[in-house]
């Protein structure tokens, strides 16, 4: 396998405004032009391209599966599940076709939209199959998953990194290929080094609007021309400054009837702002092939709360819900379905019976989420709910490895090549299980 | 497949238990007990280190210089040099002195002013400077501070809090609505953390207090006893402990209601098991991840010391751990989590309606028995029942911190984690063993954290790597005040407002003091701090703090034309100005000095930075918005008052933004 850290920038002058461009066009020559190769569309046109696209929603905490699935009150499950949940039992739920023993928590309302459009399959019983290598440590469990290799924890790279190694339909000249919303890049990117992090796209610069912001911009890239991770890094900034500054986020238009804006104009919430910006830099084709999202406050040791909106669970299950609805159906309006595919996974699940303090601590196997194409995914409830029977530690069973799930939209959905005789080469010397369950 | 050869890079000669035949350890046993299953991954690479290469590492940017050792020096073992005055004899007028290297040399009355020409100070060579730097820092108290008592002692009623004794702080705020009072104790810790660092010359003390701050973290805002608490847990664990003994750090954190409150262990009872805290206490606090077994202990085959280790602990009773014949397990499984929480429950503090109804409580640690588990368990070792059946249980929970902190695990843990604090995210392994075996040694040592620092801080892979590290916003930030004449004081009666919207404009760097919200703390390695959010953000900042009501002498947060006006002589070229602050901020001139001699264009300014600085300030060739003039002769003195704004040429202004580009450069932004 290569390794991904070894891999530089090329420094490519078209690429980048404040080598090439400005030393062509003279300096005199910048006076007036208001400095802003991009701008034009002839410059646009050269730089990015339309790719395929993969948005991974990482929910920190441990998500409590069994509370966003929810076992039905007329299905098998009622007996065990009423059994095991009482604080935090969901009594009501919103169905799901073709499954009478799942639906799903009455605050789904997006996702159950997004499972009758065909665009969301909700996978059973996620986490991997070795009783060796279960952790309830939250930081060894993301690890696990943000790696993509559970029980080798020494891994150089994050699974996505591999992910953007093996793609084969990157432009020429990707603006940058990897997009972290939110503060800081997860270890999933761990390696990759164009990684533009993204917060806010208000005054997203080192000097907003400042006498000198773009002296400063040309003179910070200069400074950090060389091909250490940190140039890497700031280089990849400039171009993350240069590009979100262009966004204008609040006047974005999403397709598809839909909106992440409440009638103020404010995003509904932190997943809506995150998923706005990804929707806007994917229908800005600047051939950014990964999209991380980290969403928090899963944890739900305490007062998880129930069906009813009391308690964490209820808003941010909602939120998470709804933007995940508004964001797919942005792409599918668009014309993006077939380009764009989201994983929305945790790090584990938590226990099968709640704790003393009306929450749950951690637990083992999770539902995934995957939206995607109708054309490529079995929408519905799939794989194999583990059951209340066999639950070591008193936590679910995983049945199917996170890790199939990855490889299904890598390569089932996205098209990422490198992938045969049950081996993918994001997960290499893995042996992968079936996934028709999944895939059409 | 074997799970110990995958999943950790176990060191093959892990000795598999025999009896105990001695009572201490070895750098060699601790090192084997725990070697690290996995090392974050960084740029910069050990053999680097090692060899005695001092930068240039694939991590950092390519374009940095490495400093002289008392630069270094202040930025690895705190917030960078804090520059006051320079020699100003050599700086007449027409003297080209202050294009040399050798300027700031030999400046004897400046001794006691200025962190450079301090150190300086300290001996007749490196060595001997660094050792009595090092032996100065680790003694805060001997250290003179009037510098910081002269900021801040102006403005006491703003920090009103921070004396308040914790249970006073619980009663008078905790039931009291109004934000202004029960969110007063976190402002005024967040705000004087700020000062400390910026105007406190115990700046190792400072920056331990911030690393132990993460290493036991708490998300501030949890709770309202948290807010409410937070003076106390600042002053009570982080201060009272800093370089102090672990063990005694550990277990006042386990039983001050901040923690008990964040990981949830004030409700964990017999009836109901809670294994939050528990958790933390092995994964993070004690052994740590890289001790980690698994899920469930195998009834054969896990590893065991070598040793006992609790054998040799004199000053607490470990009970049967410290039997003879009793083994002890290398490393922690799950069970040991489930057993350590059942040996834990029952811990309360008095909260509101919890123990004395009706009042505002105290947050007073206290015990309810009927919630404690009374049955005989197992931890850290094979033998059965090693804590015996109803042991008291503010003693059982206490035996178990103990067993965790006095393991030789911890002590790996720990040093590793200081020298990937104070060195490089991926440390000599050398080090790390060196500073285990002092820190296991010490384990009842009222100064065992002073003495492992002083391990680290005495060592080549401290004295000899350079930009191994990135400044976190925090790092950052301070040591950008520091450096380039910071005079404000954060403080909650502040009529500029400059500390309300300062905290506001920091908080976008994504390292809000004491808001991580996972118990884990801020990421120590450069990877995470590299996202373009965190430098565009930590860059912004810098350049607002330079600009705060630049114009306000008495509102300004940096005291920019100050400077000049204090130490360059009348009427500065532009090209005096670029090589003072040059200077003023990286603490030292190069051979040549940093943008040459007068008539020099800048192309050929003999270190990028200069030519950087030069350029900027006679705007050459740059992109310009507007249609003022833009050229200036380098060496043309600035009739222009410098303190005023003025068109054509906005001097003040332009300085600024050149002192940013200065704080934005490379070497400026490692340590």
């Amino acid at each position: 396998m290569s390794n991904a850290s070894d891999k530089k920038i090329i420094l490519n002058p078209s690429r980048r405004r404040f080598f090439g461009q400005t030393l062509a066009l003279g300096g005199a020559a910048t006076v007036g032009l208001g400095f802003h190769p991009l701008a034009t569309t002839a410059m646009a046109q050269a730089i990015g391209g339309r790719r395929k696209t993969l948005v991974y929603v990482f929910l920190r905490g441990g998500n409590d599966g069994l509370s966003m699935v929810v076992p039905t009150q007329t299905g098998m499950y009622q007996a065990a599940y009423n059994d095991n949940r009482d604080a935090t039992r969901v009594d009501t739920t919103l169905t799901v076709a073709g499954n009478q023993h799942f639906g799903l928590h009455p605050a789904c309302q997006g996702l159950q939209d997004l499972i009758l459009d065909g665009n969301l399959a909700i996978v059973h019983g996620c986490g991997h199959l070795d009783p060796d290598t279960y952790t309830r440590s939250h930081f060894d469990a993301q690890e696990q998953v943000d790696l993509g290799t559970p029980g080798e924890q020494v891994s150089n790279t994050g699974w996505l990194t591999r992910y953007l190694e093996t793609a084969d339909d990157a432009p020429p000249q990707p603006l940058f290929s990897a997009l972290v919303s939110g503060g800081n890049p997860p270890p999933s990117v761990n390696g990759w080094p164009d990684v533009a992090t993204v917060d806010s796209a208000n005054g997203f610069s080192p000097n907003p609007n400042g006498t000198y912001e773009e002296a400063h911009l040309q003179l910070l890239a200069e400074m950090y021309n060389g091909s250490g991770s940190l140039d890497n890094a700031v280089s990849t900034a400039m171009l993350a400054i240069e590009e979100i500054n262009d966004l204008d986020l609040s006047n974005y238009t999403p397709a598809g009837n839909v909106s992440y804006r409440d009638g103020n104009n404010r995003t509904f919430s932190g997943v809506h702002a995150d998923l706005e910006l990804a929707a806007s830099v994917i229908r800005s084709d600047l051939g950014v092939g990964v999209v991380t999202i980290d969403v928090g406050g899963w944890d739900t040791h305490n007062n998880q709360g129930s069906a009813e909106t009391f308690g964490g669970y209820y808003g941010r299950i909602e939120d998470l819900s709804d933007a995940l609805a508004v964001f797919y159906k942005d792409m599918v309006g668009a014309g993006y379905e077939d380009d764009v595919a989201v994983i929305v996974q945790t790090e584990f699940g938590r226990q099968v019976r709640e704790n003393a303090n009306r929450g749950t601590d951690h637990g083992l196997a999770n539902p995934m989420l995957v939206l995607g194409s109708r054309n490529r995914i079995r929408p519905g409830i799939r794989g194999t709910f583990p059951g209340f029977d066999d639950t070591p530690g008193n936590a679910f069973r995983p049945t199917k490895d996170f890790r199939d799930i990855m490889i299904a939209v890598a390569h089932g959905v996205l098209d990422n090549p490198g992938w045969g005789g049950g081996q993918s080469s994001i997960f290499p010397g893995y042996n992968h299980g079936p996934l028709a369950f999944l895939l059409k | 497949m074997d799970r110990f050869s995958t999943r950790r890079k176990f060191i093959a000669t892990t000795a598999v238990a025999t009896a105990a035949t001695s009572t201490t350890f070895t750098a060699a046993a601790v090192a084997a007990a725990s070697p690290p299953k996995k090392r974050p991954i960084a740029g910069a690479t050990q053999a680097a280190a090692q060899s005695g290469t001092q930068s240039g590492t694939q991590g950092a940017a390519v374009n940095t210089l490495t400093p002289p050792l008392e630069v270094r020096v202040f930025h690895k073992m705190g917030f960078g040099p804090a520059r006051r005055q320079v020699d100003t004899s050599v700086l007449q007028p027409g003297s080209n002195a202050i294009f040399q290297s050798s300027f700031e040399v030999g400046m004897p009355a400046l001794q006691g002013k200025d962190d450079i020409t301090y150190f300086r100070s300290l001996g007749s060579n490196d060595t001997e400077r660094l050792r009595n730097y090092v032996d100065q820092q680790l003694d805060p108290d001997s250290i003179d501070d009037s510098d910081f008592d002269n900021h801040v002692g102006r403005f006491a009623s703003s920090f009103e809090s921070l004396d308040e004794a914790r249970i006073n702080a619980f009663q008078n705020r905790e039931c009291n609505g109004d934000q202004n009072i029960y969110l007063r104790p976190l402002r005024d810790v967040r705000n004087m953390a700020f000062n400390r660092a910026i105007y406190s010359k115990k700046q190792l003390f400072e920056l331990i207090v911030d690393f132990w701050h993460n290493h036991f973290n708490v998300f501030v805002r949890n709770n309202r006893d948290t807010e409410v608490g937070w003076a106390s847990w600042d002053r009570d664990i982080m201060r009272k402990h800093a370089f102090g003994n672990f063990a005694n750090m550990l277990v006042d954190s386990g039983k001050h209601p901040v923690m008990l409150r964040y990981l949830d262990n004030y409700v964990n009872s017999a009836g109901g098991i809670n294994e939050n805290y528990a958790r933390e206490l092995f994964e993070l606090h004690t052994l740590g991840a890289i001790n980690y077994g698994g899920v469930d202990r195998p009834f054969t085959g896990f590893e065991l010391l070598s040793e006992n280790p609790y054998r040799a602990i004199q000053s607490f009773d470990m009970g049967r751990f410290a039997e003879n014949g009793v083994q002890i397990a290398a490393h922690y499984f799950d069970t040991d989590v489930y057993t350590a929480a059942a040996a834990l429950t029952g811990w309360r503090y008095s909260q509101n309606g919890s123990r004395d109804p009706g009042s505002c409580d105290s947050g007073e640690f206290f015990v309810e028995l009927s919630e404690h588990d009374e049955q005989p368990k197992s931890i850290l070792s094979p033998a059965s029942n090693v804590i015996p059946d109803n042991m008291a249980p503010e003693a059982e929970g206490e035996l178990v911190m103990r067993v965790a902190a006095y393991h030789p695990g911890t002590a790996q843990h720990i040093a590793l984690k200081l020298c990937q604090r104070l060195i490089s995210d991926n440390p000599p392994q050398s080090v790390v063993d060196a500073a285990a075996a002092e820190f296991f040694a010490h384990r009842e040592s009222p100064d065992q954290i002073k003495r492992t620092l002083r391990v680290i801080l005495l060592s080549s892979a401290f004295r000899n790597t350079w930009g191994e590290k990135i400044k976190r916003p925090f790092e950052y930030i301070c040591s950008a005040m520091r450096a380039a004449g910071g005079q404000h004081v954060f403080r909650e009666n502040d009529g500029t407002d400059n500390t309300r919207r300062f905290h506001w404009e920091f908080d976008d760097t994504k390292q809000e003091l004491f808001h991580w919200r996972t118990p884990d703390g801020y990421p120590d390695d450069r990877a995470f701090w590299q996202g373009s959010t965190s430098l565009v953000q930590t860059w912004q900042n810098i350049d607002w703090i330079l600009d705060r009501e630049a114009g306000n002498a008495n509102r300004r947060m940096m005291r920019v034309v100050d400077i000049m006006q204090e130490n360059l002589p009348d009427e500065p070229s532009p090209r005096e100005i670029a090589e003072f602050w040059c200077n003023w901020v990286m603490g030292y001139s190069p051979n040549g000095g940093w943008v040459g001699g007068p008539g020099t264009l800048y192309q050929n300014a003999p270190t990028q930075l200069g030519r950087i600085c030069l350029q900027f300030m006679t705007h050459d060739n740059l992109p310009n918005p507007d249609s003022r003039p833009h050229l200036y002769p380098a060496d043309s003195k600035i009739t222009q008052d410098l303190y005023r704004d003025e068109w054509p040429y906005y001097w003040r202004r332009r300085t600024i933004g050149m002192i940013d580009l200065i704080l934005w450069s490379p070497t400026f932004i490692q340590r």
